[in-house]
């Protein structure tokens, strides 16, 4: 049977997972390999439905990692149809209020989980108009009409 | 509760380095401070997501257009294709005819039609510059490189092509505001189309001759010692028969040639391995079956497929082509060419323009770039 670690949320929840999938942290992995993850690790700033999240983001990586490298071999250049499958989930799985992509984020960036901190990121921006970002990040306007439609126009050309 | 703006400037750094360039205008228009941010940095650089952009110039149309691709999942089965391509876009040249582009490092060089002036910009920056033109006659013929010397000074170089020389060369210093004509033999180069491109802040000039061996070959403009450099080989040909190098662009600080024979059908990609102004080092990238593309097009239309608008991933292996004027069905078309055989035509959609089959157009890669234009004083 594999190793278990056991994850405590700010609420004081405990999580059980699979040390393979508490690797997916970076910062986990260098507490796994300095021998001091016993008796639990407390995520002070991790809340229990993001921890919950966090946890079926990376037992879904370990798992999808685990497929693809039994069907080693079978690589396409820019995405092999495992990789669609993957995305698939991945595009699924961050389908959630902002309160909670933003804490995702925050997570991904605390427990350094690169694959997660580029979904989110990515995610939060993409497609949103500049009056939604800033009702979802609660960003006070500072430009004046006239200012923000310059800055508009100086940047409407090769990106949008 | 958290909110972004109490993350540090750090973590924000880390974002923005994640959130695609697409979203570059929301992003600038939010606030100051991101606008500021964004400034410092390439959104979206750690992005996994690889993109394609380049500028074009439509003969006769006298504006800028942009293009955008997408790689990632373009193997994918149900892979579909949403950009505009071919976007017009406005640069801070204000509505000014343009009729040649130059791309160094991020930066653009727009030469206007009468070449009264001329207009530096680094669109990512939103920085942009006027050059005066010397007070002489704007000939038409005149043609304008961008670069930098070593000590990151930009300069521009301006020439013309009499009877295969490189003529009338001057060169503007961006420090001195000032154009001053350089006492340089006029070089020969049989410049048949626009083979010159920028690396490293030189301009390198292909210019291949068939009838003379001793003609043939690639030169520099080296930007510090301000001088050519001697002429350099250019990859071997393939077949004895007739060939032509159909083009050359510069790629993560390389050089990348085409060159194609129709006779044996065969198109031939070489990356350098080294190059400097006085040195250069040819290595074959692959040979690809020219078979792939015509057999696309009917009869002996492929013999006006131009390939001029294409890029290479080195790292994938594999090539791709844009055909923006089509000429003999009303898509613009990309053909991705895998090393190992894969090929795949994407539908990119209605020309914008139809009249643009008619017409040349002028390419050139594009990177965003963080590089600061001296500003005048």
């Amino acid at each position: 049977m594999s190793k278990k670690i056991i994850f405590e949320s700010s609420e004081g929840e405990s999580f059980e997972v699979d040390e393979a999938v508490a690797l997916e942290c970076q910062t986990i992995k260098n507490m796994i390999e300095d021998d001091c993850t016993d008796g639990g690790i407390p995520l002070a700033n991790v809340n229990s439905a993001t921890l919950t999240k966090v946890i079926d983001y990376c037992k879904k990586h370990v798992e999808a990692a685990a497929a693809a490298e039994a069907n080693a071999g079978d690589k396409d250049i820019y995405g092999a149809n495992k990789d669609i499958e993957l995305k698939t989930w991945d595009e699924e799985f961050v389908k959630v209020d902002q309160p909670l992509l933003f804490d995702l984020m925050l997570a991904a960036n605390f427990l350094i989980i690169p694959g997660l901190l580029d979904l989110t990121c990515k995610t939060m921006m993409r497609g949103k108009t500049v009056l939604q970002i800033r009702e979802i990040f609660h960003i006070k306007k500072d430009y004046t009409d006239a200012e923000e439609a310059e800055v508009r126009k100086e940047n409407a050309w090769a990106f949008e | 509760m958290t909110t972004i703006s109490d993350l540090s400037r750090d973590l924000l750094v880390e974002i923005f380095s994640r959130v695609p360039l697409t979203s570059l205008s929301a992003v600038r228009s939010t606030c100051k401070t991101w606008k500021a941010l964004s400034k410092g940095q390439i959104l979206g650089q750690k992005s996994a997501k690889k993109q394609f952009m380049a500028f074009m110039m439509i003969e006769h149309h006298y504006s800028i257009y942009s293009l955008r691709f997408e790689l990632q999942g373009i193997r994918n089965e149900n892979y579909c294709y949403d950009e505009d391509l071919g976007k017009h876009i406005s640069m801070p040249t204000h509505q000014v005819e343009i009729s040649q582009i130059f791309h160094c490092d991020g930066l653009l060089l727009c030469v206007p039609l009468d070449q009264s002036r001329l207009f530096v910009c680094n669109p990512y920056l939103e920085q942009s510059r006027l050059v005066q033109t010397k007070n002489k006659f704007h000939r038409k013929s005149d043609m304008y490189v961008l670069g930098y010397d070593n000590n990151n000074n930009h300069k521009i170089l301006s020439f013309s092509i009499v009877d295969s020389n490189i003529k009338d060369i001057e060169l503007y210093c961006f420090s001195s505001d000032t154009w001053r004509v350089l006492d340089v033999c006029p070089v020969y180069c049989n410049l048949n189309s626009k083979f010159f491109v920028s690396l490293k802040g030189n301009t390198y000039f292909c210019s291949p001759d068939h009838a003379s061996e001793e003609k043939n070959g690639l030169f520099c403009f080296d930007f510090t010692t301000e001088r050519f450099g001697p002429l350099l080989p250019l990859p071997p040909p393939f077949h004895s028969g007739y060939y032509k190098v159909t083009d050359i662009i510069s790629s993560n600080e390389k050089l990348v040639l085409l060159h194609n024979a129709y006779v044996c059908e065969k198109v031939e990609i070489w990356i350098t391995t080294k190059i400097e102004p006085n040195v250069v080092l040819w290595n074959k990238f692959w040979t690809l079956d020219w078979y792939f593309i015509k057999g696309l097009f009917p009869d002996d239309y492929w013999l006006y497929f131009d390939c001029r608008s294409w890029f290479i991933d080195e790292e994938k292996k594999v090539v791709v082509f844009f055909d923006i004027t089509p000429k003999t069905c009303f898509f613009q078309m990309a053909y991705i060419i895998g090393e190992d055989g894969y090929f795949r035509s994407v539908n990119l959609g209605a020309a914008p323009y139809p009249e643009w089959v008619y017409h040349n157009i002028e390419y050139y890669n594009y990177v965003p770039s963080l590089v600061q234009l001296q500003l005048q004083v």
